[in-house]
Parts: structure tokens; C-alpha cells; sequence
């Protein structure tokens, strides 16, 4: 098992150096040349670098909750790289269309994980409940705000998150 | 539909066009192949990045220069271009 484990992280490490080679690369290009196409494909690279470096420690070290989570948080990224280099075949390149899939799916799953867990923790402690509704509403309206464009309903999403925040954080003290 | 050219394939077709020589604006926006607004976008941006400089000659005309810049970016684009290609940004 070990032996295999070995083959798998160098397996693994090649990827990972020809990923950073090409990432310093586009990056440099990127700078010098300032179009957006190449910044988004760079950061592509970025998050598959990051994917593969998780990838080579992963199956050096023991398994554990952390490496598992880590590796999980690795194969998001592994995710949104595919999806930055989707968007890089389709017509329509504007800059802020490659983000707006991450960004609402972060704020969707961010809602929807906030009202469960607000249901969980209603019984425990009202206060971590009522931060944790507060901040779910925030990414519903958030997540509303990016569909219609509407920056102030960001801002207001953000009062939101920051007082949701705070009494989640502050209901357990 | 023609398929739409990005806009890293345009400025590295201007940079190619400037590389050998400069150039006066409706000659680079001839061989861009560029509806004006566009084109004036994409030209004052690479102004802005210091890829190209602008330069008054005699009789008033606007001629444009590739800069070091410009020339390191575009042997940098050339050195890219499979991996762009791959990734669907496409310099030709």
C-alpha cells in the first residue's frame, strides 16, 4: 500500500510542476499583457496547482478528518478550474461572466447550508440560530443581487452577513 | 457565424503587424480588420500597458511604435500559443 502511495504522489508531482511552471507563466503573460482571457485562464492553472499539490501530501500523510477535508477542498478547486476553462470556449468572454457560476453557487449552497444549520442549532442556541438565519437571508439576497446586477442589494447582503456573522460567533461565547 | 476573435488574438495581430515597422492608424486598423470603436479600445489599452507608443510625425500624422514591452510580450504570446490554443483562446 505504501509503494502504491509513493507511485501515486509522484504521479502526482509531475502534474503539480508542470501546473506551477504554466501558472508563473500565464501569470507573467498576463501582467505584461492585461487581458482579462489570460488572467482567467491563469487562475484556472492556479486552482488546479492547488489541486495537485493537496493531491501530492495527500497520499503522503496519514488519513485524518483534516487531510480528508482537505482533499476535499482541493477537489472544488480541482472543480472551478474545469469551469474557469469552460468558459474559456464559450463566445460570450466578459470578465465577470467566468465568476458569476463560482459566485453563485458559493452564495447558494452558503443559503441553503445556513437555514439547516439554523434548524440544527435552533434548540442549542437561539442566538447562533437567529446569526445563522440572518446570514443565510444575506446570501439569498446576495445571490439575487448577481442575478439582477443590483450592487446596493450586495451591500445590503453584506449588513446582513456581518451581523449574522457576529451573533453565530458570539452565541457560543 | 464567424466566430467571434478574442481579444488577446487582436492585440497579438497588432503587436505581429508592428513588429515589422511602425505604422500609421487606418494602416493597423486595416490589417486588424476592426470596426473603429473596438479597435480605438483595444489600441488605447495597449497604450495604457506601454505594449505600443504613439508618436506625432510630420504633417500631423499618428504613428504607432511596438515598445521592449510589446516585443517581450509578443515572443511570450508565441511561446504560449499552444497552450492557449488548447484552452480555447485562439491567437489566429
Amino acid at each position: 500500500m505504501q509503494l502504491l502511495n509513493a507511485i501515486l504522489a509522484v504521479l502526482y508531482f509531475i502534474p503539480t510542476i508542470i501546473s506551477a511552471i504554466t501558472s508563473y507563466k500565464l501569470l507573467r503573460l498576463a501582467i505584461k499583457v492585461g487581458t482579462d482571457e489570460i488572467y482567467y485562464l491563469t487562475i484556472a492553472f492556479l486552482f488546479l496547482l492547488g489541486f495537485n499539490l493537496v493531491s501530492t501530501f495527500f497520499v503522503l500523510l496519514p488519513l485524518s478528518e483534516i487531510t480528508l477535508y482537505l482533499y476535499s477542498l482541493a477537489s472544488l478547486l480541482q472543480a472551478f478550474s474545469y469551469l474557469l476553462f469552460i468558459f474559456n470556449f464559450l463566445e460570450v468572454r466578459k470578465s465577470l461572466f467566468q465568476l458569476i457560476p463560482i459566485i453563485l453557487s458559493a452564495f447558494l449552497l452558503a443559503g441553503v447550508e445556513g437555514f439547516l444549520l439554523a434548524y440544527l442549532t435552533l434548540r442549542r442556541n437561539k442566538i447562533t440560530a437567529a446569526g445563522f438565519i440572518l446570514a443565510s437571508i444575506a446570501n439569498f439576497i446576495a445571490f439575487i443581487s448577481i442575478l439582477t446586477f443590483n450592487p446596493l442589494l450586495l451591500v445590503i447582503s453584506e449588513f446582513f452577513n456581518a451581523i449574522g456573522v457576529t451573533l453565530l460567533s458570539g452565541g457560543v461565547i | 457565424m464567424p466566430k467571434r476573435r478574442s481579444r488577446v488574438g487582436i492585440l497579438y495581430d497588432i503587436l505581429e503587424a508592428l513588429e515589422s515597422g511602425p505604422m500609421n492608424l487606418t494602416n493597423l486598423m486595416y490589417k486588424s480588420n476592426l470596426p473603429y470603436d473596438r479597435f480605438r479600445e483595444i489600441i488605447d489599452d495597449m497604450k495604457r500597458n506601454g505594449l505600443i507608443v504613439e508618436k506625432d510625425e510630420e504633417g500631423g500624422k499618428k504613428v504607432y511604435y511596438i515598445t521592449k514591452k510589446g516585443m517581450e510580450a509578443l515572443n511570450e504570446l508565441r511561446n504560449a500559443k499552444k497552450v492557449l490554443k488548447s484552452f480555447g483562446i485562439d491567437l489566429e
